[in-house]
């Protein structure tokens, strides 16, 4: 742990992060997230499961996915219904599968897939109701839980950094606070960035885990800063020096509580439906952001604030050292 | 604590997390195999993202609802084919004049309602259409659903899903769909009541002159669903009731003519504030207050028309049918992992953090189970995760803190005090932490992002309490069963090398 890697790293630090958080804030106004479904093309394919088709349901998604595969049109995702009655809410024993595709996909390939469908099943099964459609769905975006969300972030960030400063101290805090804001503004740029698809809550919910594992790994850091400052010999160093002395004995700690939580998320991951798979995965960037601001970023932002508090300690004690002076000068006068 | 009041506690405390553990998570036949136990971990109906089928049941748990909603005016491309199916043939031509085709056959347009006549969608109906898509967005955010969505499919109809778990979702679809303006209505039936607000005569006031909004209150566990009036409108609701002790009635509040509540009436109402209950829960009076709400605030004198609420469907879990299985796979993967790690590292004082890893696990299912606000997301489940692995960390903090003090020379009781002391603060200052944070987002936040604040929050608590209480107090009662503690906990003393 090199003093210039907490002292002087700042600026290069504070350029990445400037520049991440600006440019994914940026892409994050002008295309927003990248939204699983904000925009996409389906197409919706229902029959009587009951009756009809009965046990040949398999075969007829076959059907479904050898059409679509002739016409060239991947689909990025199934989603089966089953229709219900609006009164009883009983089923009807009307089936509808429901194929995604993105926006860009080729209208008229689903058109010809589509009409290739209703071909084939006309002729498998001439009974059945099987009825295909293709749509183009458009999602509306709800924004009280967005700004919500970003209310509490801030809120609970803030109350908890007040937690720091009364454990901690004023310096600690200040510098939490900073690498929380700068934790969650660079994972949501991030995202925005690199546009990973997204659900509509995951943006805050990955904001959310940065925020928490930011301030954890932040009191490590503190608790081993306090610890040292307990030991005489540490008041006697330079802010950089008590920073990066204090880094390095926490450097391991930072890292073994970080390591589960990655392994966690990585095997949930790994070990997952398509969904969770991406969501598990994803979250190892907000991990990976806290590691980097709790070891990089925020003993670097640390070092000139404790150095002020130090020098403005210093000076208070030399003014209340004098002012004692003075008051014994004053009293040995006047006997 | 002597041997036999260990073994005791030990017994008691195991079979407790031994039945506990067949409540949380074991699945078993009763009834000689026609019915199934479910654990109260199959958190299937908690979640849209996750659903499937309970053990030994067919009915599909969990997952979403959908409803298709069409302006007046607009039919989908079935519906189009089997009205036409439906008439007779010297009809069917008529009909067919009567639409137009739309997104290649999707949907089939009237011609008067929606095109002026014409064979293009004209600018009046575009607008209604954009406005009631507004209404709809507003009536529908106001529920606070977990998984919400809200598309616009093929430019002029509507699909909206809503999380299956939440009961008021049917009821969502069809009572959001009432469009137009609020009316107040008195007689002893709907069809043949007075309308009383607004006044009827030459000019006729906005309704926001005299109701200003719908409010919900819970007294007592009766949810009521509160009308704010104005002293225009209360005047006219206190005048009109003036009888109602010796003639009784009813107020019907409508919406776009569709009946929204309705107020038997007894005795003369004179309060500004109208407080109904209708043996509403809590979800059903706020889904009323917010149609009354968005009736009076995009109160427009154009009729809007309303929407016809078209198939409903139980859609499959949104992240596949195994989601919540691999899920579970992957949990006891890690957890047992946890736990070997352990027992390898600690040997038999793995046990302490097995029994504190398993009341934490189960305390936080019965949480997850038992509170209705908590549905289960990608949220929750990382928000559990996280606490677990804070658990775990915890826990071999405190461990290595004792092993460190009994390499030094000292007795295990000692080792064991130092190491926990030691440890405290830093292990109550991490919890605490993503406590607060977990708190503050439950309480501001909305849907799965306050679900997350709220596992956040329990976790920390409970998992501050299984370190450094259940862990410690496991580690008291299995001690006095170690002939030799160190090698019990795999403690060893540190080696000192004295000079010839």
């Amino acid at each position: 742990m090199s003093k210039l890697r907490f002292g002087k790293g700042l600026p290069i630090y504070a350029v990445i992060s400037a520049v991440v958080i600006i440019a994914g804030l940026i892409l994050c106004i002008l295309l927003n997230f990248n939204y699983a479904s904000a925009e996409e093309r389906t197409v919706e394919v229902s029959y009587d499961a009951v009756i009809t088709i009965a046990d040949k349901e398999k075969e007829l998604e076959d059907l479904c996915d050898a059409a679509f595969k002739e016409s060239g049109a991947d689909y990025s995702d199934k989603q089966t219904g089953l229709e219900l009655d609006s009164q009883s809410l009983g089923e009807t024993g009307v089936k509808l599968i429901v194929y995604r595709f993105s926006a860009g996909e080729s209208e008229n390939s689903l058109k010809n897939a589509a009409e290739a469908i209703r071909q084939r099943a006309k002729s498998a099964y001439p009974d059945a109701d099987v009825s295909v459609g293709v749509h183009l769905n458009t999602q509306s975006s709800f924004s009280e839980a967005l700004w919500r969300g970003a209310v509490a972030l801030a809120v609970a960030a803030i109350v908890a950094l007040v937690y720091v400063g009364i454990r901690y101290g004023v310096a600690c805090a200040l510098t939490g606070l900073v690498a929380v804001v700068n934790d969650t503004l660079f994972t949501i740029g991030l995202f925005a960035i690199v546009r990973l698809p997204v659900y509509a809550y995951a943006p805050l919910v990955f904001a959310g885990l940065a925020a928490v594992l930011s301030v954890m790994m932040w009191i490590v850091q503190c608790a081993a800063l306090k610890k040292n400052s307990k030991d005489p010999s540490f008041g006697t160093l330079s802010a950089g020096d008590a920073v990066t002395q204090s880094c390095a004995t926490s450097f391991k700690k930072v890292l073994l509580l970080a390591l589960p939580i990655a392994v966690a998320f990585a095997v949930l991951g790994i070990v997952a439906a398509a969904g969770t798979r991406l969501f598990f995965l994803s979250a190892l960037i907000p991990l990976a952001v806290s590691l980097y601001s709790s070891l990089l970023l925020a003993p670097a932002v640390l070092v000139p604030i404790k150095a002020r508090f130090d020098r403005f300690k210093a000076t208070r004690k030399r003014y209340s050292g004098k002012q004692k002076a003075s008051a014994e000068e004053k009293a040995a006068a006047e006997e | 604590m002597g041997k036999i009041k260990s073994a005791i506690c030990l017994i008691a405390i195991t079979l407790a997390v031994a039945v506990l553990c067949v409540v949380c998570f074991v699945p078993f036949p009763t009834g000689g195999g026609i019915e199934y136990f479910n654990p109260l971990v199959n958190w299937a109906e908690k979640s849209a993202d996750l659903g499937g089928n309970y053990f030994g049941g067919s009915d599909y748990n969990g997952g979403s609802q959908s409803v298709m909603l069409y302006p007046e005016g607009v039919v989908s491309g079935r519906e189009y084919a089997d009205n036409m199916e439906m008439l007779p043939e010297d009809e069917r031509e008529d009909y067919a004049k009567q639409y137009v085709e739309y997104a290649g056959g999707a949907l089939y347009l009237d011609k008067d309602v929606v095109c002026d006549g014409g064979a293009n969608v004209s600018e009046a109906f575009k607008t209604s259409f954009q406005t009631r898509v507004e209404i709809l967005k507003e009536r529908f955010e106001r529920l606070h659903a977990q998984d919400l969505r809200l598309e616009t499919v093929d430019g002029y109809s509507v699909r909206v899903t809503l999380p299956d778990y939440m009961d008021e979702a049917a009821a969502a679809f069809i009572y959001n769909a009432y469009m137009g303006n609020l009316e107040v209505l008195y007689g002893s039936s709907l069809e043949t009541a007075e309308r009383i607000i607004p006044e009827t005569g030459r000019k006729e006031k906005p309704i926001s002159e005299y109701v200003t909004g719908a409010e919900t209150r819970t007294i007592e566990g009766t949810v009521y669903v509160g009308l704010n009036f104005t002293k225009a409108g209360n005047d006219i609701i206190s005048n009109t009731t003036a009888t109602a002790d010796t003639s009784p009635s009813t107020l019907f509040f409508t919406v776009g003519g569709d009946q929204v509540i309705g107020l038997s009436v007894s005795s003369r109402i004179t309060d500004k504030t109208l407080y109904i209950s209708g043996g509403y829960t809590e979800g059903a009076a706020r889904l009323i207050a917010a149609v009354i709400d968005t009736s009076i605030e995009f109160a427009s004198d154009e009729e809007l028309g309303g929407m016809e609420v078209g198939a409903i469907y139980q859609n499959y879990a949104n992240f596949g049918d195994n989601a919540l299985t691999l899920l579970y796979a992957a949990f006891g993967g890690l957890l047992a992992a946890s736990v070997i790690y352990f027992f390898i590292r600690y040997r038999r004082l793995g046990f302490a953090h097995l029994y504190s890893l398993l009341i934490f696990l189960l305390i936080m299912v019965i949480c997850i189970w038992a509170i209705p606000t908590v549905s289960v997301g990608m949220g929750t489940i990382a928000a559990l995760a996280l606490m677990c692995v804070l658990l775990s960390v915890s826990n071999a903090a405190v461990f290595e803190g004792a092993k460190k003090e009994y390499a030094l020379g000292k007795t295990i009781a000692s080792s064991v005090k130092a190491g926990y002391k030691k440890c405290f603060w830093e292990i109550f200052d991490l919890h605490a932490a993503a406590g607060i944070v977990g708190l503050l987002i439950y309480l501001i936040a909305l849907t799965e992002f306050s679900a997350f604040g709220l596992v956040l929050c329990l976790g920390a608590l409970f998992s501050c309490i299984s370190t450094l209480a259940i862990g410690r107090f496991m580690w008291y009662i299995t001690m006095p069963f170690a002939k030799n503690a160190g090698k019990f906990c795999h403690f060893k003393r540190e080696e000192v090398v004295e000079d010839e």
